[in-house]
């Protein structure tokens, strides 16, 4: 294992902000300190792999050896329309979601 | 007619068999299962939802059927479930608030076939939120602890299971293993965890964190038991297209010939770094497998060590994409509908804890365009890489052995202020969820600590599909003696 240090790489407050609003997480300011923090560690932990030259070798994405496998397309019963209703916010036959 | 403690210290082969000759009952094994959880799931932790009704029913019910005649695998084998996988009609939380209130309509596929097979669904267990960590700390039930010792965590993500089949709360545990979450809590806690081969079982019904690379994996007391639960679980499902069936057939075969096999011991899992209780278990797994005519040498994977910021750079990616889905209008702790939507989505979504915020975040960051080659690219491209280094270590040797952690469990809160240090916990394992091999952690040993006991594991690594020659080897390990996973009471007494 490699000692840690201080993080090499630096991720602003701004950033984590910025990218939390994208993905509609509510942040406190004291979650983005720690968070910038964080991800300036662990960033900086990964900096050597990125320093690797990878060019020559392509990407994998999956493991499975099959392609675009697609099932039979067959009969089932559905769900319990009762249960799958229960897990919603909803009212009547309705979803309830804020306004858009 | 047999005492409840010794029910609970036989193995889930003997229970089923025991089950289906009428020598026993489903029920009577049950309530004996029953009784560890209400003796000790207040100090471990390892349930978070006991569905007792529901699991006196079913075992009853299977009672009946065999009078009538009909035939199960697995008759009456309680099975304690990791909170990710889907069981109809218990609560899913995934160790999370922000699932509070789901349960969800439709079975895994693993737990539809578990049933057929005559099994009880015991109830769910503790995970760190999402199956994001190394020690089940990160819940929002609070931490699960290990049986062998107070201070000490049982490792994650599956350490509910990990420890419910440690104490005797269940035969079978089932977990996922996205990066070692099956093989770390088995080895701290001193059990059997099998990571399948990717594909080998399928993920319908199991929320989805990491999905190029988590696999549904076992915790057992016995190789037999492995085996077992293995061949009924696995095998291609129509609902999971990365799934296929292997050819080799675990219940016909009488095991692998292995005594002109070769292994290869990994020289980066097993040099600095790694706790000498730990090498000495190494040791004694090599020396027990050369008296077995199995050969043994040294054997290099020159880029081990990236594997785990590629690990992580994938999975934090996968996990921004895959809990998007979290809402809070289609299922768990509702939205108010007062607010716009903006508003009220990010307000459900800060009920994840700081793990899971942190891992989305920084997923979407190594996804953004200005980054996307630089770390996600970077990351998947490293994966060919390694994996042609496993394939090529395998193209010599029909096995890889190192060990599954560098340490015995660790202290509680130990690693929890520090992510970097906890994703360290997870150095040995990672590489076999990137590459989608086989592996299994076998309990081999113990470290003294505190004054008591705690298990180390080996782990034993095969060439994709090849999980035939792990169970094969893992027998002679267990026949020899060298693994021998215990019951264990509260904290360390043997059963």
């Amino acid at each position: 294992m490699k000692p840690l240090g201080e993080p090499e790489v630096e991720i602003e407050k701004e950033t984590v902000a910025k990218l939390a609003k994208e993905l509609r997480i509510e942040l406190s300011p004291e979650e983005i300190t720690t968070i910038s923090r964080d991800l300036s560690k662990i960033l900086s932990y990964v900096k050597e792999l990125t320093e690797l030259d990878l060019g020559s070798w392509n990407p994998t994405y999956s493991l499975s050896p099959n392609v675009s496998k697609f099932r039979e397309d067959t009969n089932a019963p559905s769900l319990a329309l009762s249960a799958v209703k229960s897990n919603l916010n909803s009212e009547d036959d309705f979803v309830k979601a804020p306004r858009v | 007619m047999r005492h409840s403690s010794e029910i609970v210290r036989t193995d889930a082969t003997t229970i089923a068999k025991m089950v289906s000759s009428q020598e026993t009952q489903a029920r009577e094994v049950l309530e004996a299962f029953l009784e560890r959880i209400s003796r000790y799931n207040d100090a471990l932790r390892a349930f978070v939802y006991v569905d007792t009704e529901g699991a006196r029913t079913r075992a009853s019910e299977i009672d009946r059927e065999i009078k009538r005649g009909t035939t199960y695998r697995m008759a009456g084998v309680p099975i304690a479930v990791k909170d990710v996988i889907s069981v109809k009609g218990l609560p899913l939380t995934c160790g999370s608030k922000i699932l509070r209130g789901y349960v969800p309509p439709y079975d895994a596929t693993v737990i539809a076939r578990l049933r057929k097979a005559g099994c009880v669904i015991v109830g769910m267990t503790n995970t760190d939120e999402f199956a994001m960590g190394s020690s089940t700390e990160n819940s929002a039930y609070g931490p699960s602890i290990n049986p062998w010792m107070q201070s000490r965590v049982p490792g994650g993500s599956s350490g509910g299971s990990a420890v419910a089949v440690a104490a005797g709360m269940a035969a079978i545990g089932l977990g996922s293993d996205t990066g070692g979450s099956v093989r770390l809590p088995a080895s701290f806690v001193g059990v059997y965890g099998l990571k399948p081969s990717y594909g080998a079982v399928s993920r319908f019904g199991l929320v989805a964190f990491s999905n190029s690379i988590e696999q549904i994996g076992i915790f057992a007391r016995s190789i037999g038991d492995l085996k077992l639960t293995y061949s009924v679980i696995s095998g291609a499902d129509p609902l999971d297209g990365t799934t296929l069936t292997f050819d080799w057939n675990l219940t016909t075969e009488e095991g692998t010939k292995v005594n002109a096999f070769r292994a290869g011991k990994v020289i980066e899992m097993s040099g600095e770094g790694v706790e000498p209780p730990v090498l000495e278990a190494l040791d004694r797994t090599v020396q027990t497998l050369k008296r077995y005519s199995i050969q043994i040498e040294n054997v290099n994977i020159p880029h081990l060590e990236n594997c785990l910021a590629a690990y992580y750079l994938i999975a934090m990616s996968e996990a921004s994409s895959n809990l998007a889905r979290f809402d809070g209008v289609r299922y768990g702790n509702r939205v108010k509908t007062e607010g716009n939507w903006n508003e009220e989505y990010s307000r459900v979504r800060a009920l994840f804890g700081s793990e899971v915020k942190r891992r989305v975040i920084l997923g979407a960051h190594a996804l953004s365009s200005g980054f996307f080659s630089m770390y996600y690219d970077k990351a998947a491209r490293f994966r060919t890489l390694i994996k042609s280094e496993f394939e090529s270590a395998f193209r010599n040797y029909d096995l890889l052995i190192g060990p599954t952690s560098p340490s015995p469990a660790f202290r509680l809160g130990e690693r929890t202020l520090d992510p970097v240090q906890m994703y360290l916990s997870d150095v040995d394992t990672v590489p076999m969820n990137l590459t989608g091999v086989p592996a299994l952690s076998v309990p081999t040993g113990f470290a003294n600590a505190e004054g008591g006991l705690l298990p180390v594991a080996t782990q034993l690594i095969a060439p994709y599909g090849r999980e035939d020659t792990i169970f094969s080897i893992a027998s002679l390990l267990e026949k020899a003696g060298v693994s021998a996973p215990k019951v264990v009471n509260p904290w360390g007494n043997i059963l």
